[in-house]
């Protein structure tokens, strides 16, 4: 037999020598210096453990992240066989109008939800952490927003944002215009930012208000006693202490928002006159509507380049101070 | 040294008035109950509208509370449009996609954290490296997995022929059977517990998987509770991927069948809320059921 056969057909596990183990653990303890790993119990069986989860993953993610890159470099349609590309898909995405509109899209949404989602988390952060009666209910109400679906919200706020809605019916009594928001290419797009502060805000707040009672108690003392205002402590002590929490935050909403999506599909199609189209939009019509699955990959790849680049430049742009704290 | 608005409530406050107190408490219960209407308009208009009758479309501005309650828009959602069917659906595939989610991914986070295996660093990078590609990547080159899946649908041993997965439980399932989120969760949880535990039951002549399922499984409760009610939620709620893979209306979930509802009954504002209303509940439920688990999850994570 060849020597890798040879373990597998020899003898395990009633062979096995005995040693001063119990019986049971004969096959364990195997008097060979360096166990081959199909006679440890521990390498087979960590190996069948892991199997499950890394075979769906090799299908599922795996196998469709490097076939991205694959069929970004193909013209493939789904009904014939792909045909090599070479670097045309990528060439065409640069020279397309919409993509660039649709980039443009995604850096307005960007722009408008991160830095004012941050500032209102730990705004309201700040607000349910104070020793209050009830604050814990508070605190509940304000996530359920992020827990329901962006489907299932964005139904609602097609409603809530209707031409004879709740919204404008607020307006109404202030003299206001009635404002055709999703069929207004000026007014789409905020209606859709405001969906999602709406949403994200809970989410925020929670990591904040972890952030925040990680902070040791005595730094506050200690500026109660020198005489530090209220907007003295936050400035800092809250604020200096919270940068690697607004920093974790920072990238995973900048990457959520590059990546945004429901929303937009639901709430305008990308609509009126592409206003409101994103890059994950255009991915999707590119792909699933006109069936040009080599073109949507080239335009997935660009993205995944561009969330690249942003997570490392953020991390680059840590500053140093906060490890040493 | 303390000026009128200094100083927490939590703050020794005994150089600070009686009233300065007072005011302040009224200010921060203020603050919160504005940011309370905020947060909570859009729910109470949904659960008001859903109970509007139609007669109730001709007021502008819209009033808020039903001239007449009625329950007629519910069951139109409920039975109509077959929202029955989409909440048995989302059910089973959640549930299902969940406790499959929770076997493999603790199976496999117990592994990495605890056993000694061949290659085990090199497979764990390969796991950490695919939670760091985002969704919109591989969203269409899976889909052309699933079309494209041997042997399934009528398709042939190199996947042609048929429609594959497509509009089959196996392609709202499988793709979220497992998960590189929850197997780094249960590494870290994992990790946290002695390991003298595990080495007590082996010198007992326990086998591995004796090990997982009697010493580690009973102490995994609250991280078993964690991923699972994240999971759970991410399930329910996710739309594009149910939304690509079925065709055929038996098999769409709750989330696919609330954006049917909205284009087949577009003029008529009330049974969308109450469809609304119908595939929120639940997952509003079981997050007050697992609300503390829940919590602890977003928080250790930052992710939700």
């Amino acid at each position: 037999l060849p020597p890798d056969e040879r373990g597998l057909a020899g003898t395990w596990p009633s062979g096995g020598t005995l040693t001063d183990q119990a019986p049971a653990r004969a096959a364990i303890v195997a008097p060979r210096m360096r166990r081959r790993w199909w006679r440890r119990p521990q390498a087979y069986y960590g190996l069948l453990f892991v199997s499950p989860a890394l075979l769906l993953l090799l299908v599922f993610s795996a196998l469709p992240a490097v076939g991205g890159l694959v069929l970004s470099l193909t013209y493939y349609d789904l009904g014939t066989a792909p045909r090599w590309a070479g670097l045309e898909n990528y060439r065409e995405v640069f020279a397309d109008g919409l993509f660039w509109r649709s980039v443009v899209n995604t850096l307005y949404y960007t722009a408008a939800t991160l830095v004012p989602g941050l500032v209102l988390g730990l705004l309201l952060a700040q607000l349910a952490t104070r020793r209050l009666r009830g604050v814990v209910f508070f605190r509940t109400a304000f996530y359920l927003p992020g827990l329901t679906s962006t489907v299932a919200m964005a139904v609602v706020w097609l409603y809530l944002f209707a031409p004879l809605g709740l919204v404008n019916g607020l307006l109404y009594p202030l003299g206001l215009p009635r404002i055709h928001w999703f069929a207004d290419p000026n007014w789409a797009m905020p209606a859709i930012i405001l969906n999602s502060l709406w949403r994200g805000i809970g989410s925020t707040m929670l990591i904040y208000i972890a952030g925040i009672s990680g902070i040791p108690q005595s730094f506050y003392e200690s500026a109660w006693i020198d005489g530090a205002s209220r907007w003295q402590t936050f400035r800092y002590i809250t604020l200096p202490m919270l940068r690697p929490t607004t920093f974790l935050l920072f990238i995973l909403h900048l990457l959520g928002s590059f990546q945004v999506f429901e929303q937009v599909f639901i709430l305008t199609s990308g609509g009126p006159a592409w206003a409101t189209t994103t890059i994950v939009h255009q991915i999707y019509i590119n792909a699933f509507l006109k069936s040009q699955f080599g073109y949507a990959g080239a335009q997935a790849v660009l993205l995944l380049v561009v969330l690249a680049v942003l997570s490392f430049v953020s991390f680059r742009m840590v500053p140093t101070e906060v490890e040493g704290k | 040294m303390a000026t009128p608005l200094a100083g927490s409530l939590s703050r020794p406050g005994s150089r600070r008035s009686v009233t300065s107190v007072i005011v302040e408490r009224i200010a921060q219960y203020a603050l919160l109950v504005a940011a309370l209407v905020i947060t909570a308009t859009p729910f109470v208009w949904m659960c008001l509208s859903a109970f509007k009758p139609d007669s109730d479309l001709q007021f502008y501005p819209p009033n808020w509370v039903p001239t007449e309650w009625t329950t007629l828009n519910l069951e139109t959602a409920w039975s109509a449009a077959n929202f029955a069917r989409f909440f048995v659906n989302s059910t089973f595939v959640a549930s299902v996609g969940t406790c499959f989610y929770v076997a493999t991914t603790m199976a496999a986070g117990y592994a990495f954290a605890r056993l000694d295996f061949p290659w085990k660093n090199g497979l764990f990078a390969f796991v950490m490296l695919l939670l760091m590609i985002p969704w919109p990547v591989t969203i269409v080159p899976a889909y052309l997995v699933v079309v494209r899946f041997p042997l399934f649908g009528g398709n042939d041993l190199v996947g042609q022929g048929g429609a594959g997965m497509l509009d089959s439980y196996w392609a709202l399932i499988l793709p979220v059977a497992t998960g590189s989120f929850g197997i780094f969760l249960f590494r870290q949880f994992f990790r946290t517990l002695p390991p003298e535990l595990e080495d007590a039951a082996r010198i007992d002549g326990a086998s591995e998987p004796a090990i997982l399922w009697h010493v580690m499984m009973p102490l995994s409760g609250a991280a078993i509770a964690t991923v699972g009610i994240l999971h759970f939620q991410h399930v329910w709620n996710s739309f594009l991927w149910p939304y690509l893979v079925t065709n055929n209306s038996d098999l769409f979930v709750l989330q696919v069948g609330l954006r049917m509802l909205t284009s087949q009954y577009n003029p008529r504002p009330f049974i969308q809320m109450a469809g609304t209303l119908i595939a929120t509940v639940p997952v509003v439920l079981v997050f007050f059921v697992g609300q503390r688990w829940f919590v602890r999850g977003i928080q250790l994570t930052g992710f939700k």
